[in-house]
């Protein structure tokens, strides 16, 4: 069974009682139990919800896992990820990571006793060099946010191995349809779910999908205790969004290729950041590791204000946080996503004041192009067509 | 959307039963493709006469195409229908 036939059957799982295709909602906090000494499968959503078990096994099943578990954000995913470590335990993690990631482990973590080292994972020495006789994990996000780069995920998983550590690997801007890092080795997979999975700027949600029992325990321990779940509406509503996933990840990564093509024509662009460009450092890797460069792309246009003249000017993509939806989305990192950092941190990690991240969404490439060629002849310059 | 007509020694009922990918249900134009049987289904309140000369027969098949792939569709169709001829065995 192909990607785009696993994705409809796994989000349209037949109601045993009714013959439903979608599945219901089941909006029940408790469950009765039919007999004193032998309690039934679910007593209580936060522990297990039958709404919520069809998300998760869809989620699975996209990531070839076959375990899943679904949060109320992408952050509460990553999160009871990282408390499945414990005092005294050191992390290494991508120098490039999310924001938001960045935030829990230098500020929330280091409170409990986790440690952590930032790494750029392109640099195979520099990750082995990183190992202490306390690490457990490698964390890998690729390609990453907002610059793009790209890390050979088999290559880090084996090191991850050969150190006895584990492999967990953020793939939200991939998604499972483009790339599946539990084929490239990760013990763990992360997903922001509001993102590319749930596809359509309405919930937000995270989701953890590992193919090891020992891990799978692990998680679900702290999904159950400390219980940042996903509401059982969000789920159905994740589950709605997955089953165009396959035709959303098409459309929009072929659209992506083309705005990145053009955009590295622009004399008022000085870099763009695609994997899909064989100019890119990391394209070789990406073809390898994934389908194509995907639908996100980020793209320099020299200063701060140049990069608020085209927020300003172009009128079809939306100005905010957020990717993956189906209206192309236009992000400034140094405000949003990566707000957390200082400047400092953000120089060292590439987000330079004139970046630009385009999450390309589902409008006609061709009006989008137009768009952006309306305002970089603001910006000055000739555009190539 | 797609009709097709099984041919008259075809069984329509081992047909329907034998699909896995495709699911037996009324509608339309959803993400997953759906089969339905316009003379039991769809036209069942319109008279026999009525739909025969509309050429709507036991043996007409209706299907909407979903998403999934397309080799998937055609290896379950392909399968599906060879379960319905004359001389499959059950």
């Amino acid at each position: 069974m192909h990607d785009w036939t696993k994705i409809i059957k796994a989000t349209t799982v037949a109601d045993p009682v009714s013959g439903a295709v979608n599945t219901p909602i089941q909006l029940s906090s408790t469950f009765n139990q039919a007999s004193f000494d032998n309690f039934g499968k679910y007593d209580y959503s936060r522990s297990g919800n039958p709404t919520r078990d069809v998300a998760e096994h869809a989620v699975a099943t996209l990531e070839d896992g076959k375990f899943g578990y679904l949060f109320s954000t992408g952050m509460a995913a990553v999160s009871s990820v990282l408390m499945t470590f414990s005092q005294g335990d050191h992390l290494i993690v991508s120098k490039y990571v999310y924001g938001g990631t960045f935030r829990v482990l230098e500020e929330v973590l280091p409170r409990f006793g986790i440690d952590h080292t930032f790494v750029d994972l392109g640099d195979l020495d520099a990750v082995k060099a990183a190992i202490r006789p306390n690490t457990k994990a490698i964390y890998i996000e690729t390609p990453s946010n907002p610059i793009l780069a790209v890390t050979d995920i088999q290559a880090v998983t084996d090191i991850a191995h050969a150190h006895g550590l584990i492999a967990i690997a953020d793939n939200t801007f991939m998604s499972p349809v483009l790339q599946k890092p539990l084929h490239l080795g990760a013990d763990i997979v992360v997903h922001s779910a509001t993102k590319f999975l749930a596809g359509h700027s309405d919930i937000v949600a995270g989701a953890v999908v590992t193919d090891r029992q020992d891990l799978a325990d692990r998680i679900y321990f702290i999904q159950n205790a400390v219980g940042a779940t996903l509401g059982v509406t969000d789920c159905w509503l994740l589950l709605r969004g997955i089953k165009t996933l396959g035709v959303r990840m098409q459309q929009s990564s072929a659209a992506a290729q083309r705005i990145a093509a053009w955009l590295e024509q622009q004399p008022q662009v000085t870099r763009v950041c695609y994997p899909g460009l064989p100019s890119n450092a990391g394209y070789v890797t990406q073809q390898r590791q994934a389908v194509n460069g995907g639908a996100v792309l980020s793209f320099d246009v020299g200063s701060e204000d140049a990069a608020r003249t085209v927020a300003e000017t172009t009128t079809i993509p939306e100005f905010s946080v957020s990717l993956g939806g189906t209206e192309t989305i236009l992000s400034y990192p140094p405000k949003m996503s990566h707000a957390e950092l200082s400047p400092e941190e953000r120089a060292k990690s590439g987000i330079t004041p004139g970046l630009l991240r385009f999450s390309v969404g589902l409008e006609d490439p061709d009006d989008l192009i137009a768009d952006l060629a309306q305002a970089f002849a603001k910006i000055g310059g000739a555009t190539q067509p | 959307m797609i009709s097709f007509y099984l041919a008259d020694d075809f069984d329509v009922d081992r047909f329907l039963r034998a699909l896995q990918v495709c699911s037996f249900a009324e509608s339309l134009g959803g993400t997953e493709s759906l089969v339905t049987v316009p003379y039991v289904q769809t036209h069942h309140d319109m008279p026999v006469g009525d739909r025969l000369e509309l050429g709507i027969t036991p043996q007409l098949i209706r299907l909407s195409v979903g998403l999934e792939d397309k080799d998937d569709l055609l290896a379950d169709l392909t399968q599906a229908i060879a379960a319905a001829a004359p001389d499959a065995t059950n």
